[in-house]
């Protein structure tokens, strides 16, 4: 059919084979360069995630540990805790990442006394993108983790975790593959965005930043208008935990039973809007759970009753705490710990809302704030 | 399944081409069988649900083609199945592109109320109903001498174009695939259909789809851009289209020389045009073909017809007076182009950018008719200045349509012109880095030879190209210079693949 087809077969096999070798060699290159050199491309999350290992892996945990989604990584600013704190919580955070993190931390002979827990609902009722978008491609998790997830979510008969589709468009087996094994394809925006080294000072001073803040990077200063954005949150009415994420939820307070570290459950702050907007069923549903589980876990304790609502300027969005919300919080965790006579029995003392004096505490520090 | 997914390239592909060939050496037949099934699993992939639309679609049409072409003794009764046919297939695709539409609109904004609940589209139906309607209107006039089933299925459902085009005739498709070459592997027609594949991948997935940010939410919130930002929004949009239409129709080619079979050109660097009448000859070349056939000619015979039964003229001289110019010219071509903008969505935004191309096309004939063409006496400097001319021209003319074609709503494209005029201000806030990758996509366009001019010598297509400037050195040859430039563009767009997007034209 070609106008011209006298070229030889020879010719043309060699062709498609230096093609063939090229694709492989590109690729390969691509490959070595991407698990190696990520800082120099990669975005500012992976610093700040690449940080937070960086203290599990040196031990270097404090006394009080609290471990969560974007929301308690936003609320807790360690230096503002009178006893050493750390702060692991990750964006997109889900009890599967934590489960690992406080695998990796157990290891560490010098243990935390006190370990936080803190995710929004919606962190038990989905699997996120994220976690193959943030934990498997910042190199958190890699093939032994996604398999050992896969498999539990197998025995649990959980399909949720084979349908999740993250950036790259797979789905199943494949895609764990994909992400464990670092195929380039998931780095390709980052690579351009970052113009394949442009983010390397930008990664070392926000790494370096947040080790010093022990793991708490700031999400800015309170935006005008917060909004109520959910991500992530109230799927489903009422509450209705993935057994998958219950399961890791619960086998982490398992874990740390054994290790005899007191476990508690902290609700990181709502704002107005976002507070409006939520169910009471699902609240109440959400919290009668967590209930539950404390009642099980002896460990465990769920530190407030209610979950807490501030104004919409203490905010960066609608769900994340500014620099000067994060500040108050933290004072206020302070207190509380300082407040009870037993790290290991905080009790009810943290009711943010409802605790004596907490809220001439917020408007006394709101005042600073304005200063 | 998307051309540009790792399920497609990596599995389905591969699959599709081994047993094709592998099944030829049991007869033709069972490789058309073979590869009727690969594309049906291929539509299918998407959502089952709309594989028995098509499967009914194929069997009715071809029923019907049948019924039409043995009443050939009769012919108002085969006017009359001819009609119904047609008639089947526009209700079909009325029901799912445009019924939901209209009673929305007559709902909500005339008060009749309608009820409709909303109507998933399914994936191509414009392109294989067309294509039927066409082999109908043949069947009728007598030219379409191949009729056989198995023929006629392949035709209709080969995935190379089934879900985006080309819409294909039957005339250029069914002798081949009842060609015995068609079914024995060619390692030439497959080494030019890689190279032709990898081509079309870089434009979709490193040049098309990274515009697409910028492009999305300047266009959700129209009424933020500055006089600049609209621009740059315009022109990046008409860029991301540009090239994820013409990855796509070079993707359709070189998947099709895999299996030896060739297809008509979609895409001719319409960006390159000197008038919207030859955009229009170079951008969705299939389309325009068709509605000219089946739309615009019979429309042009009619009014000529007419005007010769009322005693008007109807030779080149009438067409010069405003009358013959108007009924002769101006009115099958707006209507036609109406139909294009329909073709397009249901949306008012869409028939009014049918009408905008209509009314840039007919004035582009008045300029042809009334004032003829430029004097070619003019100095080479002059000639070069006038073609330059012509061409800005005319793509500014087609980024301002594509507004519309782009917006959600026609409110939005309001908004979208009232930025372009600057009413929202003046702000320049464009990086360096963006600027220069525009450049380099200017470049591309306008300075480069398109793949077909590049492949030209192979004839991959069965529409020939003109050749480009022999001062660009960029013809293929089976080397290894090229097989490495082909390499990296191949490699760069697997790797790119991550977060792939559709194709802008599955949408119709």
């Amino acid at each position: 059919m070609l106008v011209q087809d006298d070229i030889g077969r020879s010719t043309l096999l060699s062709y498609m084979a230096t093609l063939l070798l090229c694709v492989t060699v590109v690729i390969g290159i691509s490959w070595i360069y991407t698990a190696t050199q990520r800082e120099r491309f990669l975005e500012s999350g992976y610093s700040v995630w690449n940080a937070k290992r960086s203290l599990v892996s040196h031990c270097d945990l404090g006394q009080v540990v609290v471990f969560g989604d974007s929301r308690a990584d936003s609320a807790l600013v360690p230096a503002r805790l009178k006893k050493v704190a750390t702060n692991l919580a990750v964006a997109g955070g889900t009890p599967i990442e934590s489960y690992f993190f406080v695998k990796s931390m157990l290891e560490c002979e010098s243990k935390p006394t006190v370990l936080m827990l803190s995710f929004n609902p919606g962190a038990f009722e989905i699997i996120q993108p994220w976690l193959w978008d943030n934990s498997a491609r910042y190199g958190a998790l890699g093939w032994r983790e996604l398999s050992e997830v896969r498999r539990e979510a197998a025995r649990l008969n959980d399909k949720s975790y084979l349908a999740v589709t993250p950036k790259l468009g797979l789905d199943g087996i494949v895609r764990d593959i994909a992400y464990a094994y670092g195929f380039p394809a998931i780095y390709f925006d980052s690579l351009l965005d970052g113009r394949l080294i442009a983010r390397t000072d930008m990664n070392r001073q926000r790494f370096n930043e947040v080790v010093l803040a022990r793991g708490y990077p700031s999400y800015g200063h309170a935006a005008q208008q917060a909004g109520a954005r959910n991500d992530g949150e109230q799927k489903s009415i009422p509450f209705a935990p993935l057994p998958i994420q219950q399961s890791y939820f619960e086998a982490t307070l398992a874990m740390l039973e054994r290790a005899g570290i007191k476990t508690y459950f902290l609700i990181t702050p709502y704002n107005t809007r976002a507070g409006k907007t939520h169910d009471q069923r699902y609240n109440a549903t959400y919290l009668a759970y967590l209930h539950r589980v404390d009642v099980q876990y002896s460990g465990f304790q769920l530190l407030q009753h209610q979950q807490p609502v501030w104004a919409e300027t203490m905010f960066v969005d609608g769900a994340h705490l500014s620099q000067e919300g994060a500040q108050i919080f933290s004072r206020l965790l302070n207190r509380c710990i300082e407040d009870a006579a037993d790290m290991a029995d905080l009790g009810i003392a943290c009711d943010f809302n409802q605790a004596a004096g907490a809220d001439e505490l917020i408007t006394a520090d709101l005042d600073l704030v304005k200063k | 399944m998307l051309f540009n997914s790792y399920v497609f390239i990596a599995f389905f592909l591969p699959v599709a081409l081994a047993g094709f060939f592998a099944s030829a050496r049991y007869g033709r037949q069972s490789a058309a069988a073979w590869l009727i099934l690969a594309s049906l699993v291929f539509y299918a992939w998407w959502n089952p649900a709309f594989l028995p639309i098509l499967i009914a679609s194929i069997l009715i049409n071809y029923g019907m083609s049948e019924v039409v072409a043995r009443s050939g003794q009769r012919p108002a009764l085969q006017s009359a199945l001819l009609a119904l046919a047609v008639g089947l297939n526009l209700l079909a695709l009325f029901y799912y592109k445009y019924f939901f539409e209209v009673a929305k609109f007559l709902t909500e904004d005339i008060g009749f109320e309608v009820h409709a609940d909303s109507i998933l589209l399914p994936l191509g139906i414009s392109f294989f109903t067309f294509t039927q309607i066409g082999y109908l209107i043949d069947v009728k006039q007598g030219v379409a001498k191949e009729r056989g089933f198995l023929n006629y299925v392949l035709f209709v459902t080969f995935f190379p174009h089934l879900i985006a085009g080309p819409i294909l005739h039957h005339r250029e498709m069914m002798p081949q695939f009842a060609e015995k070459q068609t079914y024995r592997f060619s390692l030439i027609n497959f080494s030019v259909g890689v190279t032709i594949f990898a081509m079309g991948l870089f434009k979709k997935a490193v040049l098309a789809d990274p515009l697409g940010g910028d492009v999305t939410a300047g266009f959700d919130a129209p009424g933020d851009l500055s006089f600049y930002g609209a621009w740059w929004v315009a022109v990046r949009y008409s860029m991301q289209l540009y090239f994820d239409f013409s990855g796509y129709s070079d993707m359709a080619i070189g998947l099709a020389c895999m299996f030896n079979v060739r297809f008509p050109l979609n895409f001719n660097s319409p960006f390159k045009s000197q008038s919207i009448i030859e955009y229009w000859q170079r951008w969705h070349m299939t389309l325009t073909r068709y509605l000219n056939q089946y739309l615009y000619n019979p429309m042009a015979l009619a009014v000529v017809r007419w005007r010769s039964d009322h005693g008007f003229g109807t030779k080149r001289v009438n067409q010069k007076t405003l009358g013959g110019f108007l009924s002769m010219t101006a009115l099958p071509t707006m209507l036609t182009m109406a139909l294009i903008g329909l073709w397009h969505g249901a949306g008012l935004q869409f028939l009014l950018f049918g009408l905008l191309h209509g009314a840039y096309l007919t004035v582009n004939h008045a300029l042809r008719i009334f004032r003829g063409t430029a004097s070619e006496n003019s100095t080479p400097w002059v000639a070069w200045l006038r073609r330059i001319l012509n061409i800005a021209v005319t793509y500014i003319a087609v980024v301002v349509a594509l507004v519309l074609f782009r917006s959600s709503s026609l409110d939005n494209a309001i908004t979208m012109y009232q930025s372009m005029l600057g009413l929202n201000g003046f702000v320049f806030a464009v990086g360096k880095a963006d600027i220069i990758w525009l450049l380099v996509l200017a470049i591309i366009v306008w300075g480069c030879p398109n793949v077909q001019q590049i492949m030209g010598q192979f004839g991959p297509a069965l529409t020939k190209v003109d050749a480009f400037s022999k001062r660009v050195p960029l013809i293929w040859k089976a080397n290894a210079k090229w097989a490495c430039a082909v390499g990296v563009m191949l490699a760069v767009s697997l790797m790119a693949l991550g977060g792939t997007s559709e194709f802008m034209y599955f949408q119709f």
